[in-house]
């Protein structure tokens, strides 16, 4: 019984994937069906995967106030990231934003996660893979990302977030310092701090180092959290760039642990490391694929 | 066991129509030619390198002159292609395969994408891309 609840499993699952189509504004994997048992709306706990929202910050359309302009220092940066993700640069962008149809080969291509380098924030919670969320009494929140194997903590004691004198010393790190606090039903975190070489998302879109980033989740049913966010950054855009609403699904235990379908097995270890990444890959397949042997 | 046999065919053909939705690092359609047929190349296993974020599967190819050409061919992550049930193992250094592979864009570049890859048995071992071309998008 168990194999072919198993094999349903795998088979919706499955089909799920490959109704996701090419990624041209792909969303993220369906959500099964609403989960109507009685919820904590205060309990984030758990593991949890994207369902909705696209892959960009927001969708990015052109003509709307998707993509705020930017100012000429962000325009700059901008036009210096090469993406390797979206349509290939040169095709008619028709009606996508110019910056969903830039895509280099990789090997021409600068984004930082191509050289294992992290991917910092909001780009890493934009990734598909599952995250854990886990709260440590009220002094911190952590949010544990599959891929990358990385630990974010969000202190909840009730601490200020640095600024002035006091951030300039600290300087800007791959993913900043958060806070997070409970108000109402929507768990707020800010961060600061973050590291210009990130990008927000795949498609290249830039920050500097004085990016806010301001996050709102809340749990909306037993196994549906939302997830909004805003990035003010004053030296890059004109006006706030604001998110679509990003769905995260709540996976059922048994997902866990069936052949560790999406779980946090140690043999797989979701890392992008030097060693493999950059040594082998890019010099055995990445870069003469892309760009013939030098 | 003949259902269990037909719901494990329906897993595959199920399985083999996903892309690299989950745990994708870069597009692949990018440097490769997935708009035309696939080659086929008769080879042997030099390596199969089993890491993340990308399986690499070397083989050695004659080519027409006879020399032999160690062909590099890009695969999916350990992650995605356990979840499909290969591992470490699904292919080991000597063995005969064919590989049917999207090339590079770049002429003459022994590089390409695993579309799949047979032992003489006809048992298939692996299996990434489509077979039918221009069915995966570029991301």
């Amino acid at each position: 019984m168990k194999w072919i609840t198993a094999t349903i499993f795998i088979l919706g699952l499955s089909i799920s994937l490959a109704a996701q189509g090419t990624g041209r504004g792909r969303p993220a994997r369906p959500a099964p069906p609403p989960d109507n048992r009685p919820f904590d709306a205060h309990d984030l706990s758990g593991v949890w995967y994207r369902t909705g929202g696209d892959r960009g910050v927001n969708r990015e359309r052109p003509g709307t106030t998707d993509v705020p302009s930017f100012t000429p220092e962000g325009q700059k940066m901008f036009d210096a990231n090469k993406p390797a993700r979206g349509r290939p640069i040169g095709e008619p962008i028709g009606n996508d934003h110019p910056g969903r149809v830039r895509a280099v080969v990789p090997a021409l291509s600068n984004d930082p996660i191509l050289l294992c380098n992290p991917q910092g924030l909001p780009r890493l919670i934009l990734d598909e893979e599952p995250v854990e969320f886990f709260p440590l009494g009220n002094q911190r929140f952590f949010q544990f990302f599959q891929w990358g194997r990385i630990l974010r903590e969000i202190w909840t004691d009730g601490r200020k977030l640095p600024e002035g004198e006091q951030l300039a010393q600290l300087g800007p790190s791959w993913f900043g310092m958060s806070v997070g606090k409970w108000d109402g039903e929507a768990f707020v975190v800010d961060t600061v701090g973050l590291d210009d070489r990130t990008w927000l998302d795949i498609y290249g879109f830039p920050h500097s180092d004085e990016m806010k980033l301001h996050e709102t989740w809340r749990r909306v049913s037993y196994d549906v959290i939302e997830w909004n966010y805003t990035i003010t950054d004053p030296k890059i855009y004109k006006t706030p760039f604001v998110s679509d609403t990003k769905s995260f699904t709540r996976m059922k235990p048994e997902d866990l642990t069936h052949a560790g379908w999406y779980g946090f097995d140690g043999p797989w270890e979701g890392l992008c490391t030097y060693a493999d990444e950059v040594e082998v890959f890019k010099k055995t397949v990445e870069d003469p694929a892309g760009v013939g042997k030098k | 066991v003949k259902a269990k046999a037909l719901i494990s065919g329906a897993i595959f053909a199920a399985v083999s129509l996903c892309g690299t939705a989950v745990f994708a690092h870069h597009g692949t359609g990018i440097s490769y030619d997935l708009a035309h047929a696939p080659v086929t190349l008769k080879g042997t296993v030099a390596e199969f390198r089993w890491a993340n974020p990308h399986v690499i599967l070397y083989i050695d190819v004659k080519d027409k002159n006879g020399n032999t050409v160690r062909w590099a061919l890009e695969g999916n992550s350990i992650v995605n292609w356990t979840r499909r049930g290969y591992n470490r193992t699904s292919v080991k250094v000597g063995q005969e395969v064919t590989a049917v592979v999207y090339p590079s864009k770049v002429p003459n570049t022994p590089n390409g994408v695993v579309a799949h890859v047979t032992l003489p048995t006809g048992e298939e071992v692996l299996r990434f891309q489509s077979d039918t071309p221009g069915s995966r998008g570029v991301d």
